[in-house]
C-alpha cells in the first residue's frame, strides 16, 4: 500500500515536471513568434560558415576579432534557427543541411586547435551519422562549448 | 567549383594562416582536387560532350565527398597528428574541409549519402549563368591576391 502511494506521488511530480517543461518550452516558442523576422534564410548558414573562416584567420592574429566573428556565427545560428520555428520549416533535408553546416565550420575552427578540438570534431561527425541511422539527435553543441573555451583561455 | 579555385583558395587561407610559401604549393594542389577524383568515373560512364561538365549530376559525388568522407578523414588525421609535421598536416586538412565548404556553399550536395539521398542547396547561386560568372571571377580574383601575395 505504501509503495502504491510513493508511487503516484513519484508519477504526479512527474506529471508536474514534464507539465512545467512544457511551459517553458511553450513560452520560448511563443516569444520566438512575436520577433519580428522576414522569412528570408538562405544566406544565413552561408554567412554562419563565412564568419567561422574569419575567426580562424584572426586565431593567431587577434583574438577579440577572432571573438566577433565566433559571435557573428552564433548569432547567425539563431537567426537561421527563429526563422525555422517562425515559419514551420522544418523538415528532414533542412535538419541535414544545419547539421553539415555545423560540421564543416567546427573543422574549419578547431584546426588551429587541434588537441583536443579535432578529436572531439571526429568523435561529433561519427555521431552525428551514428545519430541518423538511430533517428536520434546524437550530435554534441561542440560550437558553443568552445567559444566559451576560447573566452576564458585566450580572450580574458 | 573549378580545381582552380580550390587550389587557390586553400593556397591563400593556408599562406595566410600559417604564412607558407610555394614549398607547400604540390601538396596543396593534390589534397585540393583529391576529393574530385571521383568525378573521372562519372565524365568517362556519362560523357555527353560539353553538357556533361556544365551540368554534372548529383551522382558524380561519391560519398567520400560528404560527411562520410570528412569523418574518415578527419579520423585519419587525429591518427596521424602523432605522425606527422603538425604544419604540414593543419594545411592538408584546410584543403580538405576548405574544398568541402565550397562545394557545400555553391552546389547541390547529399551530406549524408549514403545513408540518405536528401539533397541539400544553400540557394545562392541558382542559375547555372550566376554561378559560371562566380567560378570565373573567384578563379580570376583569388589568383590575382595569391600572385600579389608572392610579390
Amino acid at each position: 500500500m505504501a509503495k502504491f502511494h510513493v508511487r503516484k506521488r513519484i508519477g504526479k511530480a512527474r506529471r508536474r515536471a514534464s507539465k512545467v517543461k512544457d511551459n517553458v518550452k511553450g513560452f520560448g516558442k511563443r516569444q520566438i513568434h512575436r520577433i519580428p523576422m522576414p522569412p528570408y534564410h538562405h544566406a544565413l548558414l552561408s554567412l554562419s560558415l563565412i564568419s567561422a573562416l574569419f575567426a580562424f584567420i584572426f586565431f593567431s592574429r587577434s583574438p577579440k576579432l577572432a571573438l566577433i566573428f565566433l559571435i557573428l556565427m552564433l548569432a547567425f545560428d539563431l537567426l537561421d534557427y527563429i526563422i525555422t520555428e517562425k515559419y514551420f520549416l522544418h523538415s528532414n533535408s533542412r535538419a541535414i543541411r544545419d547539421n553539415m553546416a555545423d560540421r564543416i565550420s567546427e573543422g574549419i575552427l578547431f584546426i588551429q586547435f587541434f588537441n583536443p578540438w579535432f578529436f572531439l570534431f571526429t568523435i561529433n561527425c561519427i555521431l552525428t551519422l551514428v545519430g541518423y541511422i538511430k533517428r536520434r539527435n546524437l550530435s554534441i553543441p561542440l560550437k558553443i562549448f568552445f567559444v566559451f573555451y576560447f573566452v576564458v583561455f585566450y580572450v580574458l | 567549383m573549378n580545381p582552380l579555385v580550390h587550389f587557390f583558395a586553400n593556397f591563400l587561407l593556408a599562406r595566410i594562416v600559417f604564412g607558407i610559401g610555394w614549398e607547400y604549393a604540390p601538396i596543396i594542389l593534390i589534397f585540393s582536387v583529391i576529393l574530385d577524383l571521383d568525378h573521372i568515373h562519372y565524365f568517362f560512364s556519362n560523357f555527353k560532350g560539353l553538357k556533361t561538365f556544365t551540368r554534372m549530376d548529383l551522382s558524380s559525388r561519391s560519398r567520400f565527398q560528404e560527411l562520410y568522407g570528412l569523418t574518415i578523414i578527419s579520423a585519419f588525421a587525429s591518427v596521424a597528428y602523432f605522425l606527422l609535421n603538425h604544419t604540414l598536416l593543419k594545411v592538408i586538412i584546410i584543403c580538405i574541409v576548405l574544398h568541402f565548404m565550397i562545394d557545400f556553399l555553391v552546389g547541390h550536395t547529399r551530406p549524408l549519402y549514403p545513408y540518405s539521398k536528401d539533397e541539400v542547396f544553400l540557394s545562392i547561386f541558382r542559375t547555372l549563368k550566376t554561378r559560371a560568372f562566380i567560378e570565373i571571377f573567384l578563379t580570376m580574383v583569388l589568383g590575382v591576391i595569391l600572385w600579389l601575395s608572392f610579390m
